[in-house]
């Protein structure tokens, strides 16, 4: 399938609409990395964003994949096929204060994850160009990972997307 | 010339890496369709190149594509380097 490459440039954000107080636990303690895609796919579904049934098929794709959603040296991004259990676009933010293994290498250790929830092929496409635009900012990454106030991330992360 | 963009699922970190690569195409003026497809679907299809994260070296074994793996997806830089260096060697 292909896909239709349009990023609206102006108007709300996306990313403002899925992370907030509910979706972004910070400083937060995970054994391994089942647990922490249990965690950050439980702040998705106690937002009633999910089914239950989506936080299995992340940890399945992890399985049937390999490590590969170690996008980039201590960040991971969940995600699964919405196969229905998806109820909107959603986005959910942790930090560990004990960095995990996902067995990626020098990626490894992992201590800023994400969980994704997408509804289709594309149409999360403009959440991902902000999410992109935030991971590219080495500074801002490090910031996040340290931080403890969930306001102060919401701020930092609106004044990079404002730039 | 087309580039296809692959990781497991083709919604996650493929179109991280369509956009990385759309940018810098455009930014050196050259014209190539991209898309975003999972490791299943793009070992059907025919390109002239493909893009993925590393991890997915096994994922694409016996794929007759050319391939360039990158290893930190949000990392503009050693994109950049990867792929204007294959299209050099290329021309």
């Amino acid at each position: 399938m292909e896909i239709l490459y349009f990023i609206q440039e102006s108007g709300e954000k996306m990313i403002y609409q899925a992370l907030s107080q509910n979706t972004i636990l910070l400083n937060e303690s995970a054994i391994d990395w089942g647990e922490a895609a249990k965690k950050a796919g439980g702040l998705l579904l106690d937002n009633q964003s999910i089914k239950k049934e989506y936080i299995a098929d992340m940890i399945a794709s992890v399985h049937e994949f390999g490590p590969y959603i170690v996008i980039a040296p201590g960040i991971a991004l969940f995600h699964a096929r919405p196969e229905g259990n998806v109820n909107e676009i959603c986005l959910s933010l942790l930090t560990l204060e004990k960095p995990i293994e996902f067995g990626a290498g020098d990626k490894d250790p992992v201590d800023l994850l994400f969980a994704l929830g997408a509804v289709d092929h594309d149409s999360h496409l403009q959440l991902m160009a902000e999410l992109m635009k935030i991971l590219k900012d080495g500074q801002l990454v490090e910031r996040i990972r340290t931080a403890t106030d969930v306001k102060k991330v919401l701020e930092m992360i609106k004044k990079k997307l404002e730039e | 010339m087309e580039i296809i963009t692959v990781c497991g699922m083709g919604f996650g970190t493929s179109l991280m890496l369509k956009m990385t690569v759309d940018d810098i195409l455009a930014k050196e003026g050259i014209k190539a369709e991209v898309s975003a497809l999972d490791a299943g679907s793009a070992k059907g299809r025919t390109a002239d190149l493909i893009m993925a994260s590393a991890d997915l070296e096994s994922a694409l074994e016996g794929v007759e594509i050319d391939k360039i793996y990158i290893h930190n997806l949000t990392d503009d830089d050693e994109i950049e380097k990867k792929l204007l260096g294959y299209l050099n060697q290329k021309e």
